[in-house]
């Protein structure tokens, strides 16, 4: 009987031990906002490493004419409940760069951008792995 | 002549309850096994626990030490309470309050307050049968859990907590159900397995609407007893969690898995209805072992009482 209670209990631990890993984030990614108002090219500046961390946002607007604005950046660990924010947002000739980014802790964030166009406001949302 | 050396053991030790009998890993969600034997109408039990992490896993499963600057530790108190009415139906209470800390580099964080509330019951389905009978069918149970989110995390005041920082609250209500089921290899040893499922419900506790993935959780255990009194388990315990989903949006590479090892002794004096117990757990840093989640130490000290039926 032990090995009839053993045997399924060992194959349901391989499954919870072996279930497959995620891909890893890409730390340069271009994608369209929620509301598709926005495309933008996300590039990290320099390997992402925990602790502070800085990326250029490209941002064009979909509609002609549009001039969107990166206003803020978040990063969530929603399962650990962290959360961080940039620090400092600039307007560079290469786009928007979000500074100042305290990824403290390894693990998989969320990374929010949060945007303006033609006083509308829409989201960029990808994930960023830190090792 | 006969008792005092349990009684000494057991105070010498500082120990809990039926833990080593059970289930060691008492201050989690999961697993829960009974904390009253069938012949006791009610148990009590304080376990008090420190736990250092010593590594992190990422969402790959790729194991880093702790850096310098990494520190995140846990100190806890978990009051436990169960009273077994009728007799094959257990109903256990759990609170905790807990100290938890976290450094990261330039982070750094000191959280004290009570954890969620969880209530469980455990109906015991099967008795384990007797050796002569033909088919040795093993002591089977099935459970139900209430988690209530009473925790610090749970008033959005706390945000930033570690994984560790589970013992200060979920942030969300759970609902889980769970089987567990024993049996005796010989008069000294017994094997345990235990498997639990858990859901938990959509929260606000990043001020948007968060849900955790469905929780499953198992353990594999091996029990001995070599004198009446004292117990000893060695047991391997894995849990996972899948995805999390963020304001309406599933979030790949959020859930959890984490590995660990528990070992732990119990001491019972059924005479004075004193228990106590030592557990130890440790999860494994090997690499694609656990993923998403903290690797840690943690070591438990518990006490705690029995009272028997009257009929």
């Amino acid at each position: 009987m032990a090995r009839s209670s053993l045997a399924p209990s060992l194959v349901a631990l391989a499954l919870l031990v072996g279930c497959s890993a995620p891909v890893p984030a890409e730390t340069s990614v271009t994608l369209s906002s929620e509301r598709g108002l926005v495309d933008a090219t996300v590039r990290f500046l320099g390997p992402v490493r925990r602790g502070e961390n800085a990326l250029v946002a490209e941002l064009s607007a979909a509609s002609p004419g549009a001039e969107p604005r990166l206003a803020a950046v978040s990063a969530f660990m929603v399962t650990h409940n962290h959360e961080a924010h940039a620090g400092s947002i600039s307007e560079t000739d290469a786009g928007f760069e979000a500074s100042e980014l305290d990824l403290f802790m390894t693990g998989r964030w969320q990374l929010e951008l949060e945007l303006r166009v033609a006083g509308e406001p829409d989201l960029l949302s990808l994930p960023v792995d830190v090792p | 002549m006969k008792r005092w050396p349990c009684l000494a053991a057991s105070w010498l030790l500082l120990l809990l309850a039926p833990v080593a009998r059970a289930c060691p890993c008492s201050d989690d969600a999961g697993s829960g096994l009974a904390l009253t034997r069938e012949d006791e109408l009610a148990a009590a039990a304080l376990v008090m626990t420190t736990r250092s992490a010593y590594g992190v896993f990422d969402a790959q499963g790729n194991y880093r030490k702790s850096d310098s600057d990494e520190t995140e530790t846990a100190q806890e108190l978990l009051l436990r309470a169960a009273l077994r009415w009728p007799r094959r139906l257990e109903w256990l209470a759990e609170l905790g309050y807990a100290s938890y800390r976290l450094h990261a580099g330039q982070v750094s964080q000191e959280q004290r307050g009570v954890g969620d509330l969880i209530v469980r019951a455990r109906y015991q389905l099967l008795d384990e049968s007797m050796p002569h009978e033909p088919l040795p069918l093993p002591a089977v149970a099935a459970s139900m859990l209430l988690r209530a989110p009473l925790g610090l995390a749970s008033v959005g005041a706390a945000h930033g907590f570690g994984s560790g920082g589970a013992q200060l609250g979920l942030g969300a209500w759970e609902l889980g159900i769970g089987l567990d089921a024993a049996r005796s290899l010989s008069g000294a040893l017994g094997v345990l397995v235990a498997g639990e499922l858990g859901y938990r419900f959509e929260d606000h506790t990043l001020g948007r609407a968060r849900q955790l993935g469905l929780r499953a959780e198992g353990l594999l255990g091996l029990r001995a007893s070599p004198l009446d009194w004292l117990s000893g388990l060695v047991a391997v315990r894995a849990r996972s969690s899948g995805d999390a989903t963020f304001s309406g949006r599933r979030l790949p590479g959020t859930g959890e898995r984490l590995v660990s090892v528990v070992v732990g002794a119990s001491v019972d004096d059924t005479a004075s209805g004193l228990r106590s117990s030592l557990t130890l757990s440790l999860d494994p840093p090997w690499s694609g072992l656990s993923a998403g989640s903290s690797a840690q130490v943690a070591l438990g000290v518990a006490v705690g009482w029995s009272f028997d039926r009257s009929d």
